[in-house]
């Protein structure tokens, strides 16, 4: 009986050899082209030898507006005098908050995200462009994905926008070149519908303020 | 099942380690070569233990990207399939600890078993049962049987890529054998009979 019920387990065994998760065929040359860009991005680099064009300058632009929000946010934390100021200890605790690690790694995390947000609505995804968008985006999801499990996404908004963030990198990791600007122009529209740059840049503010 | 078979071993190990030495140096073209010589395989294993066409790519990519970045690391102990099999296996186990968490994908046994009641007039799917018992067993279990049952590594190869023993891999693989007859079992019995 045992024996007669251990051939059943091992006919349906055999017969999950071709049925159970069956994998599809894997989209080789672009999984290489992701792999390529990423880990040979610096050569990719220096031999396309590419403009200081428009993505650098949205980068750039994308940038100084976080820089702004950055030290609009510490203003507008610092204690003001002759102001309602703060006991002591209060100020300690939010002047060891601002410096966390926590804190800046998600404040690199979300200026790296709005930097190559701002940079895909300004230029085109063709070659080695889109190379750069997809080694960004995936670097940047490790980061994200590392700050999902971490303290920096205890409160509620902060995980919802990491999780958004997280959903947006990955579509933009997986940019084909192939599919033409109509895939780059689904992602920009959804980074828009989302309102992930506004959202990133108070979450930038009150991040420095302290609100996290 | 690791290692490639071809007529002459010695030599394509031989060619192997020059590719390897290429691509650490960063020749794209003896990268790729290492590439295409592995990615099948790779890819068969994250999707089988992720279960999804999308994440799979993801993970193979990873792995990949990790592969390449840590070559110089690579000291040939191992054969480079069994390295790179490890990296894939680390990378989808740990990606798939954080993928749980957002999704409902993992069928709970209990899930899978209750619509029986519902549903007595069809006839009982055994290859969705065993699917759904076979996505409830515990990693380590799982892990091993989709290698060595499914996938056909031997238990050598399954010890060197999980940086287990041979014998636990054998214990993983009979103890998740043993589960699956127990939650199969009164089906089982039913198959028999019929």
């Amino acid at each position: 009986m045992k024996d007669q019920k251990l051939d059943t387990l091992d006919k349906l065994l055999d017969d999950a050899r071709t049925t159970y998760r069956v994998p599809p065929q894997p989209a080789v040359d672009a999984i290489w082209q992701a792999v390529e860009a990423e880990v040979f991005e610096p050569r990719i680099r220096r031999d396309t030898g590419l403009r200081p064009g428009s993505w650098r300058v949205a980068a750039m632009l994308a940038a100084a507006s976080l820089v702004i929000g950055v030290f609009a946010g510490r203003w507008s934390a610092a204690p003001r005098l002759g102001g309602n100021t703060p006991a002591p200890g209060a100020t300690a605790i939010a002047a060891t908050h601002v410096n966390t690690p926590n804190q800046r790694a998600t404040e690199e995390v979300l200026g790296g995200a709005a930097m190559l947000f701002a940079a895909m609505r300004t230029t085109d995804a063709r070659g080695a462009v889109a190379g750069q968008y997809t080694a960004q985006a995936t670097r940047l999801l490790t980061s994200t994905r590392m700050l999902i499990d971490s303290p920096a996404a205890t409160d509620p908004r902060m995980q919802n926008l990491l999780l958004d963030l997280e959903l947006t990198l990955a579509q933009i990791a997986r940019l084909q070149t192939s599919r033409g600007d109509s895939e780059l122009t689904l992602i920009n529209n959804a980074v828009v519908e989302r309102d992930m740059v506004p959202r990133i840049r108070s979450a930038v503010v009150d991040l420095s303020a302290g609100a996290y | 099942m690791l290692n490639a078979q071809p007529t002459n071993e010695l030599a394509a190990v031989r060619d192997e380690r020059a590719l390897i030495a290429e691509a650490a140096k960063g020749d794209r073209a003896a990268a790729r070569e290492l590439y295409d010589a592995h990615v099948e395989r790779v890819h068969r294993l994250t999707y089988r233990i992720s279960g999804d066409p999308d994440l799979a790519e993801d993970l193979t990519q990873d792995v990949f990207v990790q592969v390449f970045r840590r070559l110089d690391q690579f000291r040939g102990e191992s054969s480079f399939s069994t390295w790179v099999h490890r990296v894939a296996l680390t990378v989808s186990l740990n990606a798939m600890r954080k993928v749980k968490r957002f999704r409902q994908r993992e069928t709970s046994l209990e899930d899978a078993f209750h619509h029986e009641s519902e549903s007595s007039t069809m006839e009982p799917d055994m290859r969705d049962r065993l699917k759904a018992a076979i996505d409830a067993l515990p990693e380590g279990c799982r892990v091993a049987l989709v290698m060595h049952t499914i996938e056909g590594y031997s238990h050598a190869e399954i010890g060197a890529a999980l940086g287990i023993a041979e014998g636990t891999s054998k214990a993983r693989v009979f103890d998740a054998r043993a589960r699956l007859r127990k939650m199969l079992e009164p089906h089982l019995k039913d198959r028999e009979q019929t």
